[in-house]
C-alpha cells in the first residue's frame, strides 16, 4: 500500500517535484559559481556572497514543503474523497500513508541538493580557513522542509470548516494590524507571532539563521 | 454470523436542511440481488453512503456483511464492491494504472480476471481516464469493482445514462459473477426495467423512507389491473388495497390494487360486478402505481 501511495504521489504531483528539484539542484551549483581566491584576506568578502545565496534555501525548503502540503489532497479532493473513503484502510491509516508519500519526495528533493552540493563543493580548491557543510545543509534543507510540510499538513487535513475559520482569524489578524499601521498606532502582534513561530523553539526553527554551504 | 448481508436498524440521518432517513430499517439477504428503487432525491444515495460508511448516522445500527458500520468500515469495505453513480477515479492515470493502483489496496484482487474483463470490455490499457467516454469508465468502475472479489457488490446506478451496448455487458458482468460467486447484489436505480430483469428483492425508497421491500415475485405479482362492469359503488370494504380506481358503472370501472388472490373474484360476484380482466402489471407500473398511492395518501 505504501509504495502504491509513493507512486501515486508521484503521478499526481510530479510536476512540482520535477520543479522543486529542479530548483535543489541547481541552487549549489549557482552559489559557488565564482572565482574562489586563495588569499586569506579574501574570505569575508566570499562568505557574504555566499550568504546572499544561502536565502534561497529556506525559501526552498518552505516553498516545497507548503506547495507539497497545499497539493496533496488535490487528488483525493477532485473525486470528492469518495475513492479515498471507500478504500479498505482505517482514516488515519490512509491520512498517515499519504503523509509518508509527500515526505519520501521531500526527502528525494533533499537528496537530489545533498548530491548536487557534494558534487559543487568537490570541484573547488577552497581557501585553506574554509570548510563545506553540503550533508548538514541539505539535512536541514529536508528537517526545515518537513517542518512546514507538517504543519501545512495538519492544516489541510482539518475540516473545511475548521479552515474556513481558520483562514478568517489570519485575515483579521491581518487587517487589524494594517489598520492600526495606517493609524499610527503602535500595535504589532505580528512580530510576536513570527518570533514564536521562527524564534530559537518554534516549529519553524529550522528556517532562520544562516544557510551556508561553505563556512569557515 | 447472522443470514443478511446488509441491515439497517430504525436509522436516522439527516445530511441538511429539507431532507432526512428517518427509521429506515432494511433487512437484504445474503444472496439476495436486491432493487434499490425510488425517485431521485428518495435517499438512494444517503442509504448507500450510510453502508459504506461515508456518513455516520445520527440513530439506529448498521451491520454490512457482519461487520458495524461505520466501526468496522475498513473490514467491512475489504468485501464490498463498489461502483459509485458519478465516476470517482483519478482522470490523470491510464487505465491498467488505476486498476494496478485499485489492487494494491485489496488483497483479493484477481489480476487474471481484471485482465480478461479488460479483454471482454475491450477497455484500452493505455488510454487515460480522463479520455475515456462515460461507457467506458463505466465499464472500468464495474471491472475493478468484480475483480476485487467482493461478497458484497454496491452498485448505485451503475448504468445511468449509458448506451444499451454498454448497459448489457456490464450488467452481463453482473450476473456472471453472481452466478459464480453467489455474491449479494445492492443496486440501486430508477431504471425500473433494468432492475426487473435483474433482482429478486425489491425495495422502494421515497422521501427517505422505505415504503416497500419484498421479493420480486411478491412485488410483480401483488399488483393487479382490474377491469369490472356493475354497481362498484354498492361493494363493501375490500380484501385487498386499492391503490387508484377509474371510472365506475356501465360503462367499466378499471381497479389498480395490490394483495390480489384468486378467491378474490368470488367478492365481485357477491356484489354484483362482472370482473372481465385480471392484468399484470409490469415492475414499473406497480412500482408507480404504489407510490402514487402511498404520496396520495400521505398528502391527505
Amino acid at each position: 500500500m505504501m509504495n502504491a501511495m509513493i507512486w501515486f504521489h508521484w503521478r499526481s504531483c510530479r510536476a512540482w517535484i520535477v520543479a522543486a528539484a529542479f530548483a535543489a539542484g541547481a541552487l549549489p551549483v549557482v552559489s559557488v559559481m565564482q572565482s574562489w581566491p586563495r588569499d586569506p584576506a579574501q574570505v569575508p568578502v566570499l562568505l557574504g556572497q555566499l550568504d546572499a545565496w544561502g536565502v534561497f534555501y529556506p525559501v526552498l525548503a518552505a516553498a516545497l514543503g507548503l506547495s507539497t502540503a497545499v497539493i496533496v489532497w488535490q487528488a483525493d479532493h477532485r473525486g470528492r474523497f469518495v475513492y479515498a473513503l471507500t478504500l479498505p484502510v482505517a482514516r488515519w491509516r490512509y491520512v498517515w500513508f499519504r503523509f509518508l508519500a509527500a515526505a519520501v519526495w521531500i526527502g528525494a528533493v533533499g537528496v537530489i541538493l545533498w548530491v548536487s552540493a557534494v558534487a559543487s563543493v568537490a570541484v573547488l580548491s577552497l581557501p585553506p580557513s574554509l570548510r563545506t557543510f553540503p550533508t548538514a545543509l541539505a539535512a536541514r534543507f529536508v528537517l526545515a522542509a518537513l517542518s512546514v510540510f507538517a504543519a501545512g499538513y495538519c492544516v489541510t487535513t482539518l475540516p473545511a470548516r475548521i479552515q474556513r475559520t481558520l483562514g478568517r482569524v489570519v485575515l483579521a489578524l491581518l487587517v487589524v494590524q494594517c489598520g492600526a499601521l495606517l493609524l499610527g498606532l503602535e500595535a504589532d502582534w505580528l512580530s510576536p507571532l513570527a518570533s514564536g513561530l521562527f524564534g530559537q523553539w518554534g516549529p519553524f526553527a529550522l528556517l532562520g539563521g544562516r544557510w551556508m554551504l561553505v563556512d569557515v | 454470523m447472522t443470514d443478511a448481508a446488509i441491515r439497517f436498524d430504525q436509522v436516522g440521518f439527516r445530511p441538511g436542511a429539507g431532507f432526512a432517513i428517518e427509521e429506515l430499517s432494511l433487512t437484504v439477504p445474503r444472496g439476495a440481488i436486491y432493487g434499490f428503487l425510488g425517485p431521485n432525491g428518495a435517499g438512494k444515495t444517503t442509504t448507500i453512503r450510510l453502508l459504506l460508511g461515508l456518513e455516520r448516522p445520527a440513530a439506529g445500527r448498521i451491520e454490512v456483511l457482519g461487520h458495524r458500520i461505520p466501526r468496522e468500515a475498513p473490514q467491512a469495505l475489504a468485501r464490498i464492491g463498489y461502483v459509485p453513480e458519478r465516476p470517482h477515479l483519478h482522470p490523470f492515470l491510464t487505465v491498467s494504472q488505476s486498476i494496478e493502483f485499485h489492487a494494491s489496496w485489496h488483497a483479493r484482487f484477481d489480476r487474471p480476471w481484471a485482465a480478461k474483463l479488460l479483454d471482454e470490455f475491450g477497455l484500452v490499457p493505455d488510454r487515460r481516464l480522463s479520455t475515456l467516454s462515460k461507457g467506458e469508465m463505466g465499464k472500468l468502475l464495474m471491472l475493478q469493482a468484480l475483480s476485487q472479489r467482493p461478497d458484497l457488490l454496491v452498485l448505485d446506478e451503475p448504468t445511468d445514462g449509458l448506451d444499451p451496448v454498454v448497459r448489457r455487458d456490464v450488467l452481463a458482468a453482473v450476473v456472471v459473477y453472481v452466478a459464480d460467486y453467489g455474491a449479494t447484489v445492492f443496486i440501486s436505480s430508477h431504471l425500473v426495467h433494468e432492475l426487473e430483469r435483474l433482482c429478486d428483492w425489491v425495495g422502494v425508497m421515497d422521501a427517505g423512507r422505505l415504503v416497500s421491500t419484498l421479493p420480486m415475485t411478491e412485488f410483480k405479482d401483488g399488483v393487479k389491473r382490474l377491469s369490472m362492469r356493475g354497481p362498484v359503488e354498492r361493494l363493501g370494504p375490500p380484501p385487498f388495497t386499492v391503490l387508484s380506481t377509474a371510472g365506475q358503472g356501465a360503462t367499466g370501472a378499471v381497479w389498480v390494487i395490490d394483495g390480489w388472490r384468486g378467491d378474490h373474484a368470488a367478492w365481485f360476484h357477491a356484489g354484483g360486478v362482472t370482473l372481465d380482466a385480471v392484468d399484470d402489471l409490469d415492475l414499473e407500473e406497480g412500482f408507480v402505481e404504489r407510490l402514487r398511492a402511498l404520496r396520495g395518501g400521505r398528502s391527505s
